[in-house]
């Protein structure tokens, strides 16, 4: 489709939207929750993520959230959430291996982000934009996701 | 002593004569003198205008979001919406066809985002060339209309 350019933009509004919603039903563990701000963190060709820019200095909790674009590797520790954008230069498997340990939530706009072994996945269903959800890895590093978040979402894998 | 009085009476007499007799003088310079005050209260009215003129420009040098973006306000807008809101926003991308000024036809993609009550539509070139052909061709119409404009209104042209 030639309007792919068009779709993403628009699209990805909803997206940030889901991103900053999210924040809003997960719980970390407590080392992470000792930060003063809310990272978001962003990986991937993130030329047609304007929209993520308006998430600055909203609050989560009682933390402003800051936008860390292109973060290098060494600095994904500092992420409570890392959003990878679908982009053919990032090795997801890779890149999940290595960050499996860390309590990151993982989101992406990448097909079969979940199955992959990515906490969150957006997805087009339709003309909506909707969400699916991977529990394993979460519950693998203390990230509590609320009943309310998973009822919402397209599927959930990854139950007890 | 009455020989002073009589000098400076003297002196007087003359200053007054002198004054009668280039009263014609007074009477040209007044009006002079009443143009140049008005017209440097003109100027500074102008200076002012031209202040606010900086002002408005400023105001409307605020980035419009590009083609197919939305603004940051519509962005905000979404963002605001809950979880429960958001899953239920419908982006549709259908794809037309649109006939610029120059005849040539462009292909579009329109994208209506629909959510509640609000509805936002949106249309795009499929490519920057397209996109350059339609401002350019926008820019040369509004171009010729201000010049009918100028015509219409000053007659100079």
């Amino acid at each position: 489709m030639p309007n792919l350019v068009l779709a993403a933009t628009t699209e990805t509004a909803v997206k940030a939207g889901f991103i900053y919603n999210f924040s809003k039903f997960i719980e970390w563990p407590a080392r992470t929750a000792e930060s003063s701000s809310y990272n978001l963190c962003v990986m991937g060709d993130d030329k047609r993520e304007d929209s993520l820019d308006v998430l600055v200095g909203k609050m989560v909790g009682n933390k402003p959230l800051t936008l860390t674009r292109n973060v290098k590797p060494a600095n994904l520790k500092d992420c409570h959430m890392l959003f990878v954008i679908q982009d053919k230069d990032v090795h997801l498997q890779a890149l999940l291996a290595d960050i499996a340990a860390l309590p990151i939530v993982t989101v992406s706009d990448s097909p079969d982000f979940i199955l992959k072994g990515g906490m969150i996945g957006l997805i087009r269903d339709g003309n909506r934009v909707g969400f699916e959800v991977n529990l394993k890895p979460a519950n693998a590093v203390g990230i509590r996701m609320s009943a309310q978040l998973l009822k919402l979402a397209k599927s959930v894998k990854g139950i007890k | 002593m009455n020989t002073l009085w009589t000098i400076l009476l003297r002196h007087l007499i003359n200053l007054k004569n002198a004054c009668l007799e280039e009263l014609w003088i007074l009477g040209l310079l007044l009006p002079i003198i009443a143009l140049g005050i008005v017209g440097l209260l003109h100027f500074n009215h102008h200076d002012n205008q031209y202040v606010q003129t900086e002002i408005t420009a400023k105001t409307d040098a605020v980035p419009e979001p590009k083609l197919g973006q939305l603004s940051e306000k519509e962005v905000a807008a979404i963002i605001a919406l809950p979880l429960d809101k958001l899953i239920k926003v419908q982006v549709y991308s259908d794809q037309g066809y649109r006939v610029d000024t120059n005849g040539a036809d462009s292909e579009v993609a329109a994208t209506t985002l629909r959510f509640g009550t609000h509805q936002t539509a949106l249309t795009m070139m499929n490519n920057t060339k397209d996109i350059k052909s339609i401002a350019s061709t926008e820019l040369t119409y509004q171009s010729k209309r201000n010049r009918k404009d100028h015509t219409l209104a000053g007659g100079v042209i």
